[in-house]
């Protein structure tokens, strides 16, 4: 079976066909991950017997000529801060090395529902903290287009699964462009959906006002199907809100279309291929009749900064929950700890890997007496003034169109020493979270090895404008 | 604004900030954090330029307002807390054990 060219619609015809069985696509994918993720190391866990249940189930669905639900049999991996229901889910932390979730994430109930298989979960940055997937304390991810390369993170995991067919679409998390980086680095689809609209229950904290699931898939429309069954109110979650439904596909005319390019985004310092590469992509809108126009979100050059001081602050107040004390990593023996301090102390200082250690510490820093005022308070009143730039510009443009990331994957160990090397991958990709918006990454040409990937971010809540115009270069792509 | 003077932390106050983090540090671990932090807290500066004056902070992206929900139990709340219980180290009877605090 070749299982490159498989889409979610395709997986729904052949079974209906009986082509193939779920449970013979399940077993190839198990099979496949089997032989081939030694090498690219996306998974921390394979979930084989509750995929091979959730296929049997499938199957009897078809025996008995009943309704397929829309994800029937579509094998998924679910990266490894997203609870699944008796399944271990470790953030890719040792203090949470044998943690088994008591429930499903909100998101993961709604893909079960669909019908969707679970075949494992994959690596990532520990917490989702990093972007290289490097920081995971157990193991590092490779690139699946090359190897000697890191796939981007902190959803490297769920990135690489996709790029190296192990599943037909994954489940990242993105607080500061977790799935879109990735995504890029591995040539996907990825999106960051408007912070909201789906349920973060079952979702393990990193940055509570910053933190979005999503999927990763290998086209638009794949992303698209995804997206509409796992977004939508949840009681489990106060911040999650219902989508305003009211678009309707045909009625999207790119003749209508205006499209900013933020002047503070196209920099020195990208790398040329990659922008050239964007280049192409806007000349085809523009031929297809959108307006181009250039506009400017001036507080961007303070956006990573932001990122920086709000997503520890928030970070150092979320991990202050693992104490060794109601599950997770735990001493037997207390001898020679004076107290409970000390306890949780040792706890952490053992649990936690560096780069956790060093975001708990500047978060504490930015959020002690006397320092308060100055970083964190600024930061949250300048993540007001960017949300005006884009309430401004969006006045003017429907859509706002980035590259992903500045330059191609780096190589594994380069800037695993270097924390502010590395943070600066984000570049392009924080604003989303700081200001809730929805933000698409799509491949649109070959570069080397890689991809270049752009970014559209819509207004709150276009997601599914967001689809339309990325669907239209990918047609004309894939007819190229 | 005026540029806010480069910070500095000195052995002190580092401790007295792993002591709030509630982090255990090793030794060796102490240096080089301290350099980490200090290059971000020197790439962060630029923040110290923009005028903030009259601008309200935002803390969430979306309007939020509280929520709030009867207080009732419900049965599958009552099965919840025997899957949590499972989860926890140290246990007598159905309570978290612990050393003492005080």
């Amino acid at each position: 079976m070749n299982n490159e060219i498989l889409t979610i619609e395709r997986i729904r015809n052949g079974l209906l066909k009986k082509e193939f069985s779920a449970l013979e696509l399940t077993k190839h994918y198990l099979k496949k991950i089997e032989r081939e993720d030694k090498k690219v190391m996306a998974f921390l866990t394979i979930s084989e017997d509750l995929a091979l249940e959730q296929a049997k189930k499938i199957d009897e669905l078809i025996e008995k000529k009943e309704d397929l639900p829309p994800l029937a049999g579509v094998p998924c991996a679910i990266k490894d801060n997203i609870l699944v229901e008796g399944i271990k889910c470790t953030a890719a932390s040792k203090i949470l090395e044998n943690y088994i979730a008591p429930y499903d994430a909100t998101a993961v109930k709604r893909l079960k529902e669909s019908g969707a298989i679970i075949l494992g979960k994959t690596n990532l940055d520990e917490f989702a903290m990093g972007s290289s997937t490097e920081y995971s304390a157990f193991f590092k991810t490779k690139n699946p287009l090359d190897l000697e390369r890191v796939p981007g993170g902190s959803s490297g995991g769920s990135a690489a699964a996709v790029c190296a067919n192990f599943a037909i679409f994954s489940l990242g998390s993105d607080t500061g462009g977790s799935i879109r980086q990735p995504a890029a680095f591995c040539g996907v689809v990825g999106l960051k959906p408007t912070y909201g609209t789906v349920s973060r229950y079952g979702l393990i904290a990193f940055a509570s006002s910053l933190d979005q699931i999503g999927p990763l898939t290998k086209n638009i429309n794949d992303c698209k199907i995804v997206f509409d069954i796992i977004k939508g109110k949840d009681e489990k979650d106060s911040t999650s809100v219902d989508l305003k439904d009211d678009f309707e596909p045909s009625n999207f005319d790119i003749k209508n279309v205006r499209i900013g390019l933020p002047k503070e985004f196209f920099i020195n310092g990208i790398n040329t291929k990659i922008e050239s590469r964007i280049k192409e992509a806007i000349r085809f809108y523009e031929k297809m009749g959108a307006k181009i126009v250039e506009i400017s979100l001036p507080h961007t050059r303070y956006a990573l900064a932001c990122y920086f001081l709000i997503s520890r602050a928030e970070a150092s107040s979320n991990l202050a929950r693992y104490d060794g004390i109601r599950y997770g990593l735990s001493e037997t023996s207390s001898s020679g700890l004076k107290n409970f301090w000390d306890y949780y102390c040792k706890i952490r200082g053992n649990g936690f890997g560096k780069e956790v250690r060093r975001r708990i510490m500047l978060g504490t820093f930015i959020l002690s007496v006397g320092f308060y005022d100055a970083y964190y308070l600024r930061a949250a009143k300048i993540r007001t003034l960017m949300i005006k730039d884009f309430e401004r510009a969006f006045n003017e443009v429907d859509f706002i169109l980035t590259p992903t990331t500045p330059d191609l994957p780096f190589k594994i160990g380069e800037k695993e020493e270097d924390p502010l090397e590395m943070y600066l991958s984000d570049i392009f990709t924080v604003s989303a979270n700081l200001v809730g918006l929805p933000a698409l990454s799509f491949p649109v040409g070959k570069v080397d090895n890689f991809y270049a990937s752009l970014q559209i971010m819509g207004k709150w809540f276009d997601e599914a404008k967001m689809f339309e115009l990325a669907k239209l270069y990918e047609r004309y792509y894939d007819d190229k | 604004m005026k540029k806010g003077k480069s910070i500095k932390l000195d052995n002190r106050e580092i401790e007295d900030l792993i002591t709030l983090a509630r982090l255990n540090l090793k030794d060796d671990e102490i240096e080089s954090i301290k350099h980490d932090l200090l290059r971000i807290l020197e790439y962060v500066e630029n923040i110290k330029e923009v005028d903030i004056s009259n601008v309200l902070p935002t803390f969430h992206p979306l309007n939020s307002h509280n929520i709030q929900r009867k207080d009732e139990a419900k049965e599958e709340s009552l099965k919840m807390v025997e899957k949590l219980l499972k989860l926890v180290p140290k246990k007598f009877g159905r309570y978290v054990k612990f050393e003492k605090i005080l």
